[in-house]
């Protein structure tokens, strides 16, 4: 049982980031392969939009997207971590998100059927984000079951320190082992 | 009276250039001074999250956007155009919008007009178009609004605002009236709008 972790986060160490991560260890504990991809450490360039992007074998940008794409479309469980930026989700995980629309022109499906949304922000913007990426998940998996984890932190590394959602957080983790299993 | 308009499409002569360029003339013809640009000519690294803007007042990361920083800060009024991709702005567009944070603490875009230009497939418009008010919303600058005298028939042609349009082809815009229209009159409405903060800005000295 292989589950990934894509984070939006532009900080290896952000709240949404750790959160992803301590939903990860709490998978792992409960015997999955885990890994975590922190978007901003790759290099994940915005759609370029062609008009034919259908008839493309391969993405025409040659960054690490492709790859990215093809870990998600690999992995049984996909949670997906961003903080709010502007009340909605990371440029980074934009980019990501536009991205994918290379399996959407090319009929792939994920073969995740299980998905993890985390969201965190500083005071507001939660729910656009989950608006976003709750179509995101709709249009891109085929059947699933969508955990949410969501909350408020200011600072960076509040979230270390905030009991609740560190849970919850790890809650998910096994949501979504328990559901694959 | 200078009015930007930024063209957040990764295409060039796509729908949302040919309504962003309709909205400038529109201003232009009403006196306005404008400038047109697309992104995709300009190399935006996304915000990275140092927060060190928020002591320095400037950003550290040194590509294209702080060409756009400059645009920003000369201009009176500012108009975002964007096509819709999964629900919302395009990673160029937020790419942009969140590198403002620079501009947040001081509320350096504070009063300057605002207009946005949505154009979607079939879905995500709302969306999106809430995602640019939001933006202007933060910074506090002021949506367009048509201020002088309009008929019924100028005023059910207006989005208030911004222009939301549904268009799947490159160009096919040019044949909407409706999104013409809302463009039109989105042109007109910054120019009124500015004029209407200069005359109210000098009687609030």
């Amino acid at each position: 049982m292989k589950i990934l972790a894509v984070a939006g986060s532009p900080r290896i160490k952000g709240n949404s980031t750790y959160l992803a991560n301590v939903a990860l260890d709490e998978a792992e504990k409960l015997g999955a392969e885990t890994e975590s991809i922190v978007l901003s450490q790759y290099r994940v360039n915005p759609c370029q939009g062609h008009d034919d992007c259908g008839s493309f074998d391969t993405c025409v940008q040659k960054d690490d997207a492709p790859r990215i794409l093809d870990k998600m479309c690999q992995a049984d469980g996909v949670i997906i971590a961003t903080p709010v930026y502007y009340y909605n989700v990371s440029a980074q995980l934009k980019a990501f998100i536009d991205r994918s629309y290379f399996l959407y022109t090319h009929g792939r499906k994920p073969k995740a059927k299980v998905i993890g949304l985390i969201v965190v922000a500083e005071s507001s913007g939660i729910e656009d984000a989950l608006h976003t990426l709750g179509q995101y998940v709709d249009e891109t998996f085929v059947k699933k079951e969508v955990f949410t984890v969501s909350g408020y932190a200011g600072r960076c590394g509040d979230a270390v320190s905030d009991i609740k959602l560190t849970r919850d957080a790890s809650n998910l983790g096994r949501q979504i082992v328990e559901a694959l299993r | 009276m200078k009015l930007l308009g930024i063209v957040c499409s990764p295409r060039k002569k796509g729908n949302t250039e040919v309504l962003v360029k309709l909205v400038l003339d529109s201003a232009q013809k009403h006196g306005a001074e404008t400038e047109i640009i697309n992104i995709c000519d300009y190399d935006i690294a996304p915000c990275d999250g140092c927060e060190s803007c928020e002591k320095t007042g400037k950003c550290k990361i040194n590509d294209d956007m702080q060409t756009i920083y400059a645009k920003f800060l000369k201009s009176d009024a500012i108009v975002v155009g964007s096509p819709v991709y999964y629900w919302g702005v395009t990673a160029q567009a937020k790419a942009m919008i969140d590198r403002t944070f620079v501009f947040r603490k001081e509320r350096r875009l504070r009063n300057k007009v605002a207009g946005a230009v949505v154009v979607a497939r079939d879905t995500g418009a709302s969306a999106a178009f809430s995602q640019l008010s939001d933006f202007f919303n933060l910074h506090r600058m002021i949506p367009a609004r048509s201020i002088g005298p309009r008929t019924a028939d100028e005023l059910a042609r207006e989005r208030g605002g911004g222009v939301i349009a549904y268009a799947d082809k490159r160009g096919e815009v040019r044949g909407n009236e409706k999104a013409i229209g809302e463009a039109e009159s989105l042109g007109k409405a910054i120019v009124e709008t500015l004029r209407m903060l200069q005359s109210g800005s000098q009687e609030a000295r």
